[in-house]
């Protein structure tokens, strides 16, 4: 192992790059929200903040882990299956996401030991490479951080979210699985542990977390919809900054672990809120800010666009096995019980063909029909036709706001329903027979079931509007005049209003 | 780095190893201390039901070896005058535990829940521990031998 100096990525990965968001007029209404609470700045700059969020994550991950080896293997009865597939996933994607972006990246154990092998240090920075250390304008201490490990360049070819989609959409095949038995959850969690292990001692900073761990594909994809985002405040001092502590690392901290360029942030994308940049920046440059839902509009590659494609076809099939009345399927997903190897064939080649290939064929064929019917009206004018990918991207990223709102949607009657196990086994963490806080035997009692469609139906139209309007906003952009842009966003529109029509079939129909 | 920083970062390590070793320890210390605590100084024999399997055992099925563990249907044996704690559990479905000749009435025995029943049998012998609730297709097994000596 090589106790090489890292190289700052000055160049952003190529789905990572920055352009200025089109859907104009967000600037206005964003909020500092580290000028506006003072305590919280003093927080998040020092240096054991990140350490003292991750660590109590740390320790019930392990008693997650011990849980699901040594506890009960009744999935209901077990804390690793009740707080991380019901209670975690519900807040991650309908609190989390929504108003904090990837504020759990910020906390998440997965990258912890790894993260302390190649900083050798969890609070503190180390020291730079001599060659590069130099005092700034302020007399703070900049220079490239050292890291343990060999420090690799993640592969060019790979520098994109393909490993986390297929990860992912695997995983989620074997949903029934991991979601009853606690040692399946166990093995998949394990696994991701020690790969994020492996690969942080073999690549560079968060490379597991950019471009392997599947969690964090779908968070990329939901945190451009968040109300909350790190930026610089004013992007002139960037531009005139000399230094890039954000970029090197500075005493105060690591230059940024997720090979981002701070002051270029455009999206939350592959920013996983670790305020790294926030304590280095030496003229107090870079924030937290407040943002409007939907801030984040532009999708940079395929890439990101079959993730949105995947996350939607996902909350399709999940609202169909686990909410809807149709035995069978459920039976077919099921394979370790039912072990009906024809169903669950069927069931994998459905779910996997409707995420790659027919959702997207369906979105191929709008955009090229609106491209179509715009061009009827353009070639009139004489007015260029804006190429197909452009098009394409740009009327996927409502299925970002959509996605996010159908998994909400999902996950909120689960929680519902088997809310009262979180109770339960609060006090049962192992399902050994204890009763630490007296709720170890309340009887499973969903709570307010019948309130599921009247929160549903809006949750699916509040999705459905800003999908539509995002859309548009793009569609205006793209065309040259009105009309041709609602001609151009009327197909994907149409299959959009479909899609939740199918949602709401499904929850209320 | 100064000496403060050094000191924060040994107090990170520290804790991180600790409260790591602490979660290992105090874990299975707090069961052993609570199931002696429940016992009160009886003997205490823990049973598992298996519908699957057909059984009530002693083996422990847990979450890592539930899924591949071979149990074999052994006669459970208790020492006759000693007031013993019999802890009831299943590892799939409702089972009801009974045996009759010591007027021991079906109790519930819910997935994931511990029954407790207290017994102290004077007379040796072997009874028949039943399974009062359909279970399964194994149901039929779902019997085991309390040998009191």
């Amino acid at each position: 192992m090589s106790n090489a100096a890292s190289k700052p990525e000055l160049e952003p990965a190529p789905s990572v790059a920055c352009t200025p968001t089109p859907v104009a007029g967000r600037r206005a209404s964003e909020i500092d929200v580290l000028r506006l609470v003072p305590p919280l700045a003093w927080l998040v700059k020092q240096r054991w903040f990140q350490f003292a969020v991750v660590l109590p994550n740390l320790i019930l991950f392990v008693l997650f882990l011990a849980a699901g080896i040594f506890g009960t293997p009744v999935g209901n009865r077990n804390i690793i299956i009740v707080f991380v597939w019901i209670l975690w996933w519900f807040v991650l994607i309908s609190v989390m996401v929504p108003f904090a972006s990837r504020l759990w990246c910020a906390v998440c154990p997965f990258p912890f030991f790894g993260e302390w092998i190649q900083r050798r240090a969890l609070v503190r920075t180390r020291s730079f490479d001599p060659r590069t250390e130099k005092k700034s304008a302020t007399g703070v201490t900049i220079g490239r951080n050292r890291y343990f490990g060999k420090n690799l360049k993640w592969p060019k070819a790979l520098t994109n979210i393909w490993i986390q989609n297929i990860g992912f959409l695997m995983l989620c095949t074997f949903s029934a699985l991991f979601l009853t038995r606690p040692i399946v959850s166990v093995v998949v969690l394990g696994s991701l542990f020690l790969i994020a292990t492996v690969l942080h001692v073999i690549y560079r900073q968060r490379t597991f977390c950019s471009y392997v761990c599947p969690v964090s594909g779908f968070l990329s994809l939901f945190s451009m919809a968040s109300t909350l985002e790190i930026r610089p405040r004013d992007t002139n001092v960037c531009t005139t900054c000399k230094e890039k502590a954000c970029l090197a690392g500075s005493e105060h901290g690591w230059g940024c672990p997720w090979l981002l360029y701070p002051s270029k942030l455009e999206r939350n994308n592959y920013c996983g809120l670790c305020m790294e940049c926030v304590k280095t920046c030496t003229h107090d440059n870079m924030t937290v800010k407040l943002r409007p839902f939907c801030s984040d509009t532009v999708l940079k590659g395929y890439d990101e666009a079959w993730k949105a494609f995947i996350m939607l076809a996902l909350a399709a099939a999940y609202s169909v096995l686990y909410q809807g009345p149709w035995g069978s399927f459920k039976d077919w997903a099921n394979i370790s019980e039912k072990l009906n190897w024809r169903g669950f064939g069927l069931y994998t080649a459905t779910l996997w063909s409707a995420s790659l290939l027919l959702i997207p064929a369906v979105f191929v064929g709008a955009v090229q029909a609106g491209r179509l019917l715009a061009r009827r009206r353009g070639a009139e004018e004489n007015a260029a036709a804006p190429a197909f990918k452009e098009v394409f991207l740009a009327f996927v990223y409502p299925l970002v706001p959509l996605g996010l709102l159908a998994w909400v949607t999902f996950s909120l009657p689960l929680l519902l329903v088997n809310g009262s196990y979180i109770l339960m086994v609060s006090s049962d963490p192992f399902g050994w027979g204890w009763n630490l806080f007296g709720t170890a035997n309340i009887p499973w009692t969903p709570l307010v079931p019948h309130w599921g469609p009247y929160l549903q139906v809006p949750l699916l139209l509040i999705g459905l509007y800003f999908a539509l309007k995002t859309g548009k906003a793009h569609a205006s952009r793209l065309f040259a005049d009105q009309r041709s842009a609602l001609k151009a966003f009327a197909p994907t529109a149409t299959v959009l209003t479909s899609f939740v029509v199918f949602f709401l079939w499904l929850y209320v129909g | 780095m100064n000496k403060r920083q050094r000191m924060t970062e040994t107090a990170a390590v520290v804790l991180t190893l600790a409260l790591l070793t602490g979660v290992a320890v105090a874990v299975p210390a707090y069961q052993r201390h609570r199931v002696r605590n429940e016992a009160a100084g009886a003997q205490v024999v823990e049973l598992y039901a298996s519908a699957e399997r057909g059984i009530w055992t002693e083996e422990r099925l847990l979450g890592w070896n539930s899924f591949f563990k071979h149990a074999e249907k052994r006669p459970i044996r208790i020492k006759a005058g000693q007031p013993t704690l019999l802890r009831l559990t299943s590892v799939d479905v409702h089972h009801s535990f009974s045996i009759p000749e010591l007027r021991i009435v079906p109790h519930d025995v819910p997935p994931g829940h511990w029954t407790e029943i207290r017994l102290d049998p004077q007379e040796r012998g072997t009874y028949t521990i039943t399974c009062y609730t359909v279970c399964g297709s194994k149901h039929s097994t779902m019997d085991a031998e309390l040998q009191v000596f």
